[in-house]
């Protein structure tokens, strides 16, 4: 045992662990020899000093306490010797005069005893002591208070009452030394004081419960958090990365999946297709149309970009225009040899349009053959039939670009809102 | 030669963009440094005085909005091209409003990102279709409430002729060929747009930003 072998502590410290350290070697808790220190200072600073000469002298501990030794119980009788040392000193300082005049002493000493005891960190007085099953089915947080008011120790209840009383008894004396209670008005001042000593004793425990509880709920909410990306990754990313790897020897349906699923990833991100406006609602042009997009994406080796300005409401007519748009799509992922196809959907007040663009070989519109019935009949067909018309600029050297334009105001969608 | 620091947060991200600068961009383009992060490149940039300066809109510690708000508070005249994986209206918006004279995303091809450097080096601006989406919606409404000013609050027909073939996919010089102007005359009309975008105090363009962001 290195009982005599002080040392300062090195984790349990206030000021430069002496206190700590001298807890450690006479095996008492570190917060009595702390308000030893307290006791000692009042006598004209005694204690300060003894303080500041053990920090000099006594060496730094270098083993961690933690694993240099665990107290266990309160020894009675070492803490019993402690005090009586600490009595002996205050004794003796009171013999040298150094001490406050003893109406303020007397009542301060407990005061400072009873505050120590209810200090003194029991670590165990913290720990979570299993509770009920019906506890912890009302939640955590409810659960954990619950540990912390029932679960905490007797003992340490004790230790807590007792310091109550003793601060109780310090500050009493105290009003009453000073003559508080002699003036009926000052009865008041009297029980000010009491209550301000019990709400100062019980500080430190009631700062650690609520702690305790606000950790709790926090750590919850990021629980839940995390476990909605988690799912979310599973059923998109995870599912993806192992379709690639299956077919990792097929670029082109690689790459196809990969933006697939970026599209998808950044849609849950920023919303629904970096262009904006609700997600939900997949009875909106420029829903159909990412629709559309991402379907064409998938099949051809391409990359959609989509712009659109102003959204409108589904009906036959965008239905066809959707329709066109998709044919129109095909035929640039089809035959321009591109990798980029630019599509700006445009609702404005007197007109749906829509552009698809790509800067790829470019042909001569009546050099088409007439079995590629895509443009006459799918395109300009659909177009006509629901009042639209259809525009095809194409040469080569600039590409080509599909105009298809609905005249007539379109049916706006609702403003998105909170009710679902 | 026209001097280029990069700043983003992401190794290899940074490393692309050099490889590709450095083979698409040879005997026009020198990087002159690059950052990681927001600090350390308003340092930086302050003293290697790169003529243009790639930053990324998302990084720790203000993100490019900081760095360009800081360089251009101080004596430095570099040129700002925003570089992001984000197409977030609201993100877009920021930047631009910070001071960046363009904005493009992170597929764009070697090629192209050597253009839109040398087009911000002279002092015009870059605006990539979606930019331009953004800027057509933003500026459709009509604007209300007081404070009006209906130079900087609305589009000239021109310029909304411009900005809606832009985002058609057209290049500059096909917009100018279409709209039978010189390429000089169509980056006039992007640049008078882009000062409409950073300066307008029309309070539709930050609402309708943040309107977008959809969570």
């Amino acid at each position: 045992m290195s009982a005599v072998l002080t040392k300062r502590a090195d984790e349990d410290r206030v000021i430069a662990g002496v206190a700590g350290g001298i807890g450690d070697a006479a095996r008492i808790d570190a917060a009595l020899v702390r308000v030893a220190f307290a006791m000692l200072a009042l006598a004209s600073g005694f204690g300060i000093a003894l303080y500041a000469l053990l920090a000099l002298l006594l060496p730094k501990s270098s083993v961690p306490r933690r694993t240099a030794r665990t107290r266990t119980e309160w020894d009675t009788l070492q803490v019993g010797a402690f005090a009586a040392i600490v009595a002996g000193m205050l004794l003796l300082l009171r013999k040298f005069g150094l001490w406050l005049p003893d109406r303020l002493m007397w009542p301060l000493l407990p005061t400072l005893g009873g505050l120590g005891l209810a200090w003194s960190r029991d670590d165990r007085s913290t720990t979570h002591v299993t509770t009920p099953e019906w506890a912890s089915r009302l939640g955590p947080g409810f659960s954990s208070m619950l540990g912390n008011l029932s679960g905490t120790p007797r003992r340490a209840v004790a230790r807590i009452g007792m310091g109550v009383l003793l601060v109780m008894v310090g500050a009493g004396a105290l009003a009453a030394s000073n003559g508080a209670f002699r003036a009926g008005r000052q009865a008041l001042v009297g029980s000010a004081v009491l209550l301000a000593g019990v709400a100062l004793t019980l500080a430190p425990w009631l700062i650690r419960l609520s702690g305790d509880l606000a950790y709790e709920r926090r750590e919850r909410i990021r629980e839940q958090e995390r476990a909605e990306i988690a799912s979310h990754l599973h059923d998109s990313v995870l599912q993806t990365l192992t379709i690639i790897q299956r077919q990792a020897n097929d670029p082109r349906r690689v790459a196809a999946l990969a933006r697939r699923q970026e599209r998808e990833l950044r849609s849950w991100l920023y919303g629904d297709d970096a262009t904006g406006r609700s997600p939900s609602d997949a009875v909106t042009l420029g829903a159909v149309v990412h629709a559309v997009t991402d379907e064409i994406e998938a099949t051809y080796d391409v990359r959609v970009e989509v712009v659109r300005v102003g959204d409108a409401q589904l009906d036959d007519r965008i239905t066809a225009l959707v329709a066109a748009t998709r044919e129109a799509l095909t035929n640039a992922a089809k035959h321009a040899g591109v990798t980029t196809v630019d599509v700006y959907v445009e609702v404005g007040k007197d007109a749906v349009e829509v552009f698809v663009r790509d800067r790829g070989l470019g042909f001569v519109l009546t050099e088409v053959a007439p079995d590629r019935r895509g443009i006459a009949e799918s395109i300009l067909g659909r177009m006509e039939r629901v009042g639209g018309s259809a525009r095809v600029t194409s040469r080569p050297g600039f590409g080509s670009e599909v105009h298809l334009r609905l005249p007539g105001p379109p049916t706006t969608p609702p403003e998105p809102t909170g009710v679902i | 030669m026209i001097r280029v620091f990069l700043v983003d947060d992401h190794h290899l991200f940074r490393v692309g963009v050099k490889s590709e600068l450095t083979a698409k961009g040879e005997g026009r383009i020198q990087i002159v440094g690059e950052a990681s992060e927001v600090d350390a490149a308003i340092e930086m940039i302050e003293e290697r005085a790169p003529t243009v300066v790639l930053v990324d809109v998302h990084m720790p510690g203000g993100g490019g909005e900081r760095v360009i708000r800081t360089v251009l508070s101080g004596k430095s005249d570099a040129k700002f091209l925003a570089l992001s994986v984000s197409d977030a209206a609201e993100d877009v918006i920021a930047i631009i409003r910070a001071g960046a004279r363009g904005y493009v995303t992170k597929t764009i091809d070697g090629l192209e990102l050597v253009e839109a450097i040398e087009r911000v080096a002279t002092g015009d601006a870059v605006f990539s279709p979606r930019l331009a989406g953004f800027v057509l919606d933003a500026f459709s409404l009509e604007p209300t409430g007081r404070g009006v000013d209906e130079e900087m609050d609305g589009l000239t027909a021109r310029e909304r002729e411009v900005m809606r073939l832009i985002a058609r996919g057209y290049a500059y010089k096909e917009v100018a060929r279409e709209l039978v102007l010189s390429v000089k005359t169509v980056e006039t009309h992007v640049s008078s747009v882009l000062r409409k975008l950073q300066l307008s105090n029309r309070h539709e363009l930050t609402r309708w930003a943040t309107d977008r962001r959809i969570v």
